[in-house]
């Protein structure tokens, strides 16, 4: 009697659980915006109100700013770094001579003005006259010293050093000649040949000066610079704290900067939920309903969409036939593979479809019909009858096969963004639907990179590109690396886009990528993808936060990111 | 018993040096290249130049047996290296999070046995009774469900729901006190200690099953001696060598971090750090983890036989 | 050489007075009355063949594809919604389909890894814990170096030299976790060859092998028992955290731990697509424990008589 007790109970435990997990999915919506009161969030009330590593939410007068980032910081040496989690906190803290708006346009930052000669091959930069390093510290003391060209011409020229170990050295050295100082507040660049980009590097490379690396300065644990913030503390995969530059130019609206690195995007998002943080920096389509919800939440997008896409090897056996990979192209419905990956009930578009491998707010992206007309549209049937077509016919196992060689190949994507790997998923199961075989295997990172640069995938998902020179980059022959492409090569592109490396007006330029983001679209080097626009979530006590971007400085001359 | 440890502490030495041997060809054998890995974004390829400065620097461009000796002597002499990724010491960053790592496992063990002791005993003495199913119920889940399945659920209902407790954590050690400390590793504890207890529970169960049914149990019990004196004073001590085998291969397991847990809580702890390091080919930090880890697992490994011994002293170390 | 031989020809008198003592199909006969006499074994039992035969023959149950069959307009259909039994997941496939289908490639993997490590792992620490001395010193530090293996590189190396398949998902699953066998065996046999009738066994002259596994290995079968159904839940899971890591062989293809990770993100959103192959793991796991249980009373000399 007793076991049968026993048994009902156990099974009851796990019918319980599932019930329990089940019925909680009706509970979000029956539990409207119901935001907690100050009362409730959660203090911990043994802790003293100063300390740093709790930032102040109730009553205090102290404007602190709290981000939430979900990448750690790798390292805060300025020329070292290539991540954008150190990027969000390097730029705080140093200066840049330029700063760039959402819309690709240049604004000064410690340069005050700049122009480009008659020849594009000199550019002047003027420098702020009200910059100082940061004091405070045991390099500089009390002392007030200024930020001159010269410390502008020594960091360029260290970065150009080899041996200095910077990781822009090869743009750098590839474009500069060399620099000089007419005088203190002016700094002139010569470069080697036309460069329609020399303002973005402006933009890449932090200013350190001469006094810091004479004095062996550790900027890993103790960045310096001239910029709003100064930093206080970096705890190991915690936090890290700024504070506010008293001697900058304007007044920094913020007394305190915290990251929380929260490595769990779900987890990032609840902490935004409870205000446990002011900035989420990636809400996940999953959450972006959650998050919209809420009156004191609201959420930001960063503005260029960051270009996500299947491609082929195209230099690999069969995939050298471009009528199969255009054949290939009609089995996947991108609509609805897009709408599906990124749907979300609060009807924020995630993402958009891509036509052409430049984002539509970059030089050349604003595609018009040329680009779109590249495209056939989705059509299974179609597919399968072209397969057939091309000598493709699908076998006794229901593979399809042509000269003895079966139409089967594997689509890697890498271990690091869901969306991709679900969107293999999609890809590899509707290429199975018309007979073809594609596996579809999720790697670790590296394997993955390494896999690409070695050529041994035949079908691949990547992102990036997406910054001013992603699609120059992307559509060009390039016989030493795989990655951008793929064995892809047009000599036409190629000659194309030698000419628009050299035009300097916007709007030609433009026009002749927009041609060859149409050529490259008709030969179906890409299997397609889309641009996605990563979601930020922001208390809406933040202020001047438009253009939600934590990776630009959030105090300029014309910005000054407070909160309420 | 102090030559045996002793004899333990001279074994460590060839184990040490073939895991080093082992992870150093492992790492060899794996695919990934740290230096684009590090230097190299998504977007941007490294130069053939500054490759050659790098793997200078890193000493990539020497042979294999000559990188390994270099890294023998140097670690014989207490330096693991630098990191590629930070140019810290390999040896501090290690350091720097295995307090916290060392905190969260003790937190989660402890309350591991607060469950499992309790349960796993009561469970055993009332063979098939309620408890004893609900001890089997919770060990089958606790070993069904992934570990962020509980984290994530942990955070949904005590913090965004209740409210009760931070999403993150703030402090990882008690230097603001016992409170703070309390709310901030209780939920990561939790979490993993859900799936620790389940094993504990059955293990306990069963082996106090096993010695209860044992002659000298039933000759205690027939003698008259008082329930209680008989579980406690005779039962337990002898049912406890697998549940300590057991526990001693979770207390090692944790010693290498517990990633998905740290993960999701934001725990500074080593298993992140392995995870960072793996992911950018960093060889310097993957092969100190690697000893690291190593010479925990021996030193737990050398409690556990420790512990045999007291518990049964039939067992003789020396031997 | 003589000596060897005396051993031998004592060895082989008792192995015939044993086999005697005991003939071999009483001892199965045996264990199975006792294993059926126990109720709960038998439920555990008729759990597993019902999961078995489900899965197996999943085209019988089931008219949809696990795979091919995606609608985007149907995505995350609660459970009984649009005549999906289970619901649909995030890509609009039936889950129920699914995790008929996925459960073949579950069942495999976890039983498999639990078979393969638990056989490694006993018959290492049988050998260890019954020698002792510079046998057990190596074995024992060749477990410290296996378990101190960052898990995360040997499967990104396996991956890398053998190839993604279930069967190195198996093998790297199996590298990593016999030593937890290894050290638990160890542990009872230290305890065990103390006991009198061991030794008494050995005095007698038979064969260690003999002792180990007729002697030694049945008394010390109950925690195997119970780490190996424990771990068969572990090694489904892991093995998502392996197709994650880019060793499972397919990620379109169905899988009860994959589904469960996959689902992670629609905790709050869509919490079915987690809880329902977390319950079929569960209920697999629970009916490996009874029927583990029933074995481990069944086997156990103790309460066989």
């Amino acid at each position: 009697m007793k076991k049968h007790l026993a048994l009902l109970l156990a099974l009851c435990m796990v019918l319980s659980l599932a019930l329990g997990a089940c019925g909680s999915k009706t509970e979000p919506a029956a539990q409207p915006s119901t935001p907690s009161t100050p009362s409730t969030t959660p203090s911990t009330p043994a802790q003293p109100a100063t300390t740093p590593t709790e930032p102040a939410k109730t009553g205090s007068d102290e404007k602190v700013l709290t981000i939430g980032t979900y990448m750690a910081i790798v390292t805060l040496v300025p020329w070292k770094t290539t991540s954008d989690g150190d990027g969000y906190v390097i730029r705080q803290v140093y200066q840049t001579l330029l700063d760039m708006d959402e819309n690709s346009n240049f604004l000064g930052n410690l340069a005050e003005s700049w122009e480009a000669s008659e020849d594009g091959l000199q550019w002047t930069f003027h420098i702020r006259k009200d910059c100082y390093w940061q004091r405070g510290n045991e390099l500089f003391g009390d002392e007030l010293v200024p930020v001159t060209a010269h410390d502008v011409k020594y960091s360029y020229e260290k970065y150009m050093d080899p041996d200095f170990g910077s990781v822009r050295y090869s743009d750098l050295v590839g474009t500069i000649d060399h620099i000089e100082c007419p005088d203190d507040y002016t700094v002139v660049f010569y470069t080697k040949d036309i460069d329609v980009l020399f303002e973005y590097r402006m933009y890449q490379s932090y200013i350190i000066c001469e006094k810091m690396i004479e004095a062996n300065w550790d900027f890993e644990n103790h960045p310096l610079g001239s910029g709003a913030y100064k930093f206080v503390e970096h705890k190991t995969d915690t936090h890290v704290i700024l504070e506010r530059n008293e001697d900058f130019f304007v007044r920094p609206a913020l007394d305190r900067i915290v990251y929380k690195i929260i490595t769990d995007k779900s987890v990032s998002a609840i902490a935004l939920q409870n205000k446990e943080v002011d900035i989420s920096l990636a809400i996940l389509a999953t959450e972006v309903a959650n998050i919209a919800k809420y009156d004191y939440l609201r959420l930001a997008s960063g503005g260029t969409g960051s270009y996500r896409w299947v491609g082929f090897r195209c230099d690999w056996s069969f995939f050298q036939d471009k009528e199969l990979r255009k054949a290939l192209r009609r089995a996947i419905d991108w609509d609805g593979a897009i709408a599906a990956l990124f749907a979300n009930d609060a009807g924020v578009e995630l993402a958009r479809r891509a036509y052409s491998c430049i984002p539509y707010e970059r030089p050349g992206g604003d595609i018009d019909d040329s680009a779109k007309a590249m495209w056939e549209s989705y059509d299974p049937a179609a597919a399968q009858a072209r397969l057939d077509e091309l000598g493709w016919v699908k076998g006794s196992d229901g593979i399809r096969a042509k000269d003895g060689q079966k139409l089967s190949f594997t689509l890697q994507v890498g271990n690091n963004d869901s969306a991709r790997e679900r969107l293999a998923v999609i890809i590899a199961s509707s290429f199975q639907a018309i007979g073809v075989d594609c596996t579809a295997q999720t790697a670790e990172w590296g394997t993955h990179t390494t896999d690409i640069k070695e050529g041994n995938v035949e079908m691949y998902i990547l992102g990036g590109y997406s910054s001013l020179d992603g699609g120059l980059r992307m559509m060009k022959t390039n016989a030493t690396t795989h990655s951008p492409n793929c064995g892809y090569s047009n000599p036409v592109i190629d000659e194309k886009l030698n000419q628009a490396w050299k035009t300097t007006d916007y709007d030609a330029r433009s026009a002749i990528l927009r041609e060859c983001a149409a050529i490259f679209a008709g030969d179906a080097a890409h299997l397609g993808g889309y641009f996605e626009y990563t979601q930020m979530g922001i208390n809406t006590r933040v202020t001047d936060f438009d253009h939600a971007s934590v990776y630009r400085p959030l105090c300029t001359a014309t910005r000054n990111v407070g909160v309420e | 018993m102090w030559t045996y440890i002793l004899r333990r502490i001279l074994q460590a030495i060839p184990t040490l040096l073939v895991i080093s041997f082992l992870i150093f060809s492992l790492l060899y054998l794996t695919p990934g290249d740290p230096i684009e890995l590090i230097m190299g974004t998504e977007d941007e390829q490294i130069s053939p130049e500054q490759r050659a400065i790098v793997e200078r620097e890193w000493g990539l461009d020497k042979p294999f047996l000559v990188r390994y000796f270099n890294f023998i002597f140097n670690a014989a002499r207490g330096d693991l290296g630098t990191s590629y990724v930070t140019s810290k010491p390999v040896f501090s960053s290690i350091m720097e999070r295995y307090p916290a790592t060392l905190r969260l496992a003790g937190s989660a063990m402890l309350l591991a046995l607060l469950i499992s002791l309790p349960l796993g005993i009561t469970a055993a003495l009332k063979h098939n009774s309620i408890i004893d199913s609900l001890a089997t119920a919770l060990a089958t889940i606790g070993v069904s469900l992934p570990k962020f399945w509980f984290g994530l659920v942990l955070i949904i209902t005590l913090s965004l729901k209740l409210h009760w407790l931070p999403t993150t954590a703030t402090v990882n050690d008690m230097s603001q006190g016992f409170w703070p400390f309390f709310k901030a590793v209780i939920m990561p504890a939790s979490s993993l200690a859900l799936g620790m207890a389940a094993t504990q529970t059955r293990m306990i169960r069963s082996s106090m099953l096993d010695v209860l049914n044992q002659d000298y149990v039933r000759y205690a019990r027939s003698k008259g001696l008082k329930e209680r004196s008989v579980i406690y004073g005779h039962a337990l001590k002898n049912a406890l060598i697998p549940v300590i085998t057991v526990i001693g291969g979770e207390v090692g397991g944790m010693m290498g971090g517990a990633v998905v847990t740290e993960s999701i809580f934001s725990w500074p702890g080593i298993g992140r750090l392995a995870v960072n390091s793996i992911s950018k080919r960093d060889y310097p930090t993957i092969q100190g983890i690697t000893l690291v880890m190593c010479i925990s697992y021996m030193i737990v490994n050398l409690l556990i036989d420790i512990i045999y011994a007291w518990v049964d002293p039939r067992i003789r170390l020396d031997k | 050489m003589s000596d060897n031989n005396k051993v031998n020809e004592k060895d082989r008198v008792m192995d015939e007075i044993g086999l005697e003592a005991l003939p071999v199909t009483n001892y199965w006969q045996d264990v199975i009355r006792l294993f059926t006499k126990n109720r709960i074994a038998v439920i555990g039992l008729i759990m597993m063949i019902i999961i078995v035969v489900l899965c197996a023959g999943a085209p019988l149950f089931t008219s949809h594809d696990p795979i091919t069959e995606m609608n985007f307009s149907e995505l995350l259909f609660r459970p009984g919604q649009g005549g999906h039994i289970l619901g649909t997941d995030d890509l609009g496939r039936d889950i129920w389909t699914r995790l008929l289908y996925g459960g073949r490639n579950s069942l495999v993997t976890g039983i498999a890894v639990t078979l393969i490590s638990a056989a490694v792992g006993i018959a290492i620490g049988l050998v260890a814990g019954y020698f002792g001395g510079t046998v057990e010193a190596l074995l024992m530090r060749f477990t410290d170096i296996m378990l101190s293996f960052p898990f995360l590189i040997i499967a990104i190396a396996i991956m890398a030299v053998l190839g993604p398949s279930q069967r190195n998902v198996i093998l790297a699953l199996a590298i990593v976790s016999w030593p937890r066998f290894t050290r638990l065996t160890r542990g009872q046999v230290l305890q065990i060859k103390q006991l009198e009738y061991i030794e008494s066994a050995s005095v007698a002259g038979f064969k260690k092998g003999r002792i180990m596994f007729n002697h030694i290995l049945p008394n010390c079968l109950g925690p195997l028992i119970i780490q190996a159904t424990l771990s068969v839940g572990g090694a489904i899971l892991s093995a998502a955290s392996l197709s994650y890591l880019g060793l499972g062989a397919d990620a379109a293809a169905p899988d009860w731990g994959v589904m469960l990770s996959q689902g992670r993100n629609y905790l709050q959103l869509a919490p079915h697509l987690t809880t329902i192959p977390g319950i079929a793991i569960s209920l697999t796991v629970l009916s490996m424990n009874w029927i583990g249980d029933g074995l481990r009373d069944a086997f156990d000399p103790k309460m066989r008589k």
